[in-house]
């Protein structure tokens, strides 16, 4: 059977709805696809840690210390279990952590910004996990299975810090005038990144990702599926977006908004955000200092014999 | 350094279900990455694990404790019940003092007041 036709007949299985195993026989542009696609997921993950981990000393309360010091260790647990999942197709964790601390691969846009109060927190945990859950559910249905089994494994959580955004925000909007404005501040500062956070209008015909099943959904189904699940709660609670046009279009069926521009989002892309340099900064210091601990762990048979 | 898969199940009795994998130099240190990563909320009773490319399935000497035996609530869903009821006495309050806006939203258009986005 030649390439061509191995590769028609892996396809033929995916449009099928098979899933695929890391030990099949795949098409190199598959595997170059979904470990690009994986490892960005896994390297988002580890530089998520880093903007609310900077609130842990400043929670206002021991409860919410807890929660929070949770949170950031799930985000790094769902770090370690993605990269293990890119492992299989191909690339070293070593290798990928070299890359992602010299600015070699990328990791989300909206981990690229500073956190200015702990309304952020609250934006963060409600409507930034809010927008990771409509991505990360869709992929549920991706047709890599050890990607899938992982998202088993992480939607939970996801869920989870979703509630707890949703508590801090109903304690905020609930609250004084300072703390109903410091949550709309927030607000105000991250829309721009949240609807960057899905990516561009695209056409679907042409990512590659949704060619493969990597991704079951278009960059503009999961935007629409954000607006309607988040954004009639945020006016019931009288927070308002900065966007003047967003609106529902009952004859359409669609969520009219309007252009946020995207030069922000090139720059963050090309490295380039006003905190990527820092957070990367802040990862390869811990790297290099916690090299001690990688030895002492990978020597521990060699010692014990 | 090792590749581990980790595996879990509903029931005892039950076939096991590998549910990822995870690196580790031997089985003591296996045993304890498999734990923290994949079942630190208590997602099972009991998990095992099984050297990548062997056939013996290694169980969890000591399943007690899996999730941790002091109240973390805040770690698992139970810890925010009643979110969803407070976020709907939330918004009951927020009509009350008139600040809901009102604008175009999936089966429902607006009736009242709107507001066109004084954020930004």
């Amino acid at each position: 059977m030649t390439y061509e036709e191995r590769r028609a007949e892996f396809k033929a299985r995916i449009d099928a709805g098979e899933k695929i195993e890391a030990s099949d026989w795949m098409p190199d542009e598959y595997r170059e696809a979904a470990l690009k696609f994986i490892e960005m997921h896994a390297n988002s993950e580890v530089m998520g840690c880093l903007p609310e981990r900077e609130w842990i000393p400043r929670a206002p309360t021991l409860k919410r210390k807890l929660s929070l010091t949770a949170k950031v260790q799930d985000e790094a647990g769902h770090g370690q279990i993605l990269y293990r999942v890119a492992e299989d197709l191909g690339k070293t964790r070593e290798q990928m952590w070299d890359d992602l601390v010299n600015g070699r691969t990328k990791f989300h846009n909206v981990f690229h910004y500073p956190t200015e109060s702990w309304g952020d927190v609250a934006v963060i945990g409600w409507l930034i996990d809010g927008a990771a859950l409509v991505t990360q559910k869709a992929l549920l249905d991706c047709s890599y299975a050890p990607y899938v089994r992982a998202m088993r494994r992480i939607c939970p959580e996801e869920s989870l810090h979703l509630r707890h955004g949703e508590d801090l925000t109903l304690e905020l909007v609930s609250g004084t005038a300072e703390q109903r404005e410091m949550f709309q501040d927030a607000v105000n500062r991250w829309w721009r990144p949240i609807m960057h956070f899905f990516g561009p209008p695209s056409k679907p015909e042409k990512d590659v990702l949704l060619h493969w099943g990597i991704k079951t959904r278009s960059n503009e189904d999961l935007r629409q599926e954000f607006f309607t699940t988040y954004v009639p709660k945020l006016w019931d609670l009288g927070i308002s977006v900065p966007d003047p046009e967003l609106r529902y279009d009952e004859d359409r069926g669609e969520w009219i908004w309007s252009d946020p521009g995207w030069d922000d989002f090139w720059q963050v892309v090309r490295g380039n955000g006003p905190m990527t340099k820092t957070r990367l900064l802040y990862r390869k210091a811990m790297w290099d200092h916690h090299g001690w601990v990688r030895e002492v762990f990978a020597g521990i048979p060699r010692v014990a014999v | 350094m090792q590749v581990w898969d980790v595996l879990s199940r509903r029931r005892a009795g039950d076939d096991w279900q590998v549910v990822g994998s995870i690196n580790a130099p031997d089985l003591d240190m296996a045993m304890l990455l498999a734990r923290e990563t994949h079942f630190r909320h208590k997602e099972s009773d009991t998990y095992a694990i099984r050297r990548r490319g062997e056939g013996e399935v290694h169980p969890c000497p000591d399943p007690t404790g899996i999730g941790g035996i002091v109240d973390r609530a805040y770690r698992r869903q139970d810890g925010y019940v009643g979110v969803g009821a407070k976020l709907r006495r939330v918004q009951e309050q927020m009509a009350e003092r008139g600040l809901v806006i009102d604008r175009p939203r999936p089966g429902r258009r607006p009736a009242g007041r709107q507001e066109a986005g004084r954020g930004g």
